[in-house]
């Protein structure tokens, strides 16, 4: 069904609705319903929910999230993810992906969700063939849908299609944490090495989940020196990751440029 | 951190950021690149937090210093462009130069 959003003009003589020529889907002579968008629009939303159970209270808020992201301009669909999903309040921002929007503003959109619930939004605007790309060949991105809450029903299909150079361009920004781990913030830390562990679980093609990622970190590194990570790192547990991680570094990336090289190399008949 | 230890965390960091920034562009299609440059303005924090541990803050460095870090950056960013050109990678080597002017400009090192 085709839709238009139009604002209402009123003049003395007509009392049809005026499309310019170039408009698709509308024929002359078609009858059409007239509502007030944002009213239709401000029915409850019932949040849909995808490997996750949100509390009562994040539900109210997500709603709210979904009405001022509403009323901003069009969109194809809402997703909520991240660390707002985790049980608790522990989270420092929240993770909101708007597809296929028709919205200008976005400062000012990111402003108003600041203003009115007191909390950071990160927002990704994407079109929805980048992001089922994304999802393809992304751990980031796969990681993102493993749990969502999002406005529209929605699945993703999460086939893997393995693209080393990307795979090594997206762990290369995580390289500096070597360099100066004493600069990077506990978030920042945390997110760099769950983006690290996403990576080598998707270029091995295992499952790739919050789970899996936390149970991974945990084998590579250590339960109590990640906890120590989280909290305070002390110069002896500082010394022990990085031994670690740099280790761990430079095998997973021998191995990408390896896998690239052997996924570039001709194919020669014999 | 002392001067030499400082100017060597600032090599390795603005060496690691323009590499990634060099691939991003040569290996990755126009709409894709937003996603992948979040962390570079991060990076650039980091450099800067180095570049500020050395004097004069205000004003580029000595020549000779400044000499010195262009000369390595360079050198480690071509080294880590090289190792994957055979690899498979379509690499624009002509960015080198630019992205490193740019980066040691944009932290007052030049």
């Amino acid at each position: 069904m085709v839709m238009l959003i139009r604002k209402i003009s009123k003049g003395s003589r007509f009392n049809q609705i005026y499309l310019q020529k170039d408009e698709m889907g509308f024929e002359p002579g078609t009858a059409v319903l007239l509502q007030p968008v944002l009213e239709t629009m401000s029915r409850e939303i019932e949040p849909f929910q995808y490997n996750v159970a949100v509390d009562k209270i994040k539900k109210e808020v997500i709603k709210k999230i979904f009405k001022i992201i509403d009323s901003a301009g069009a969109s194809k669909n809402i997703l909520i993810t991240g660390s707002f999903l985790e049980k608790g309040f522990t989270f420092e921002d929240i993770d909101i992906i708007v597809i296929d929007p028709l919205i200008t503003d976005k400062k000012t959109l990111k402003d108003q969700i600041r203003e009115t619930l007191g909390v950071t939004p990160h927002l990704i605007f994407i079109d929805l063939q980048i992001l089922l790309k994304g999802i393809k060949q992304d751990p980031l991105f796969s990681l993102m849908v493993d749990r969502f809450v999002c406005k529209e029903r929605i699945i993703f299909r999460k086939d893997k299609s393995i693209n080393y150079k990307l795979l090594d361009v997206y762990l290369l920004k995580n390289k500096n944490l070597i360099e100066a781990f004493d600069l990077f913030t506990i978030k920042q830390r945390k997110k760099v090495i769950r983006d690290f562990v996403s990576i080598k679980l998707f270029s091995e093609d295992k499952e790739l989940t919050a789970k899996s990622v936390e149970k991974e970190t945990d084998r590579l590194f250590g339960k109590d020196l990640i906890d120590k990570l989280a909290a305070y790192a002390g110069e002896e547990s500082k010394r022990r990751f990085l031994a670690r991680f740099k280790k761990e570094y430079r095998e997973l990336e021998n191995k990408l440029l390896m896998l690239q090289e052997k996924s570039h190399r001709p194919i020669i008949d014999e | 951190m002392n001067r030499p230890d400082s100017i060597k965390r600032f090599i390795g960091v603005a060496s690691n950021t323009i590499t990634h920034k060099i691939l991003v562009k040569s290996e990755l299609k126009e709409e894709l690149r937003v996603y992948y440059q979040n962390e570079i303005s991060r990076d650039v924090d980091i450099a800067l937090a180095y570049r500020n541990n050395l004097n004069p803050l205000q004003e580029n460095l000595p020549d000779k210093d400044a000499r010195e870090i262009k000369k390595k950056v360079l050198l480690r960013v071509r080294a880590e462009l090289m190792k994957r050109k055979d690899k498979g990678y379509t690499i624009d080597f002509s960015l080198i130069g630019e992205e490193t002017e740019k980066f040691l400009r944009e932290c007052k090192v030049q």
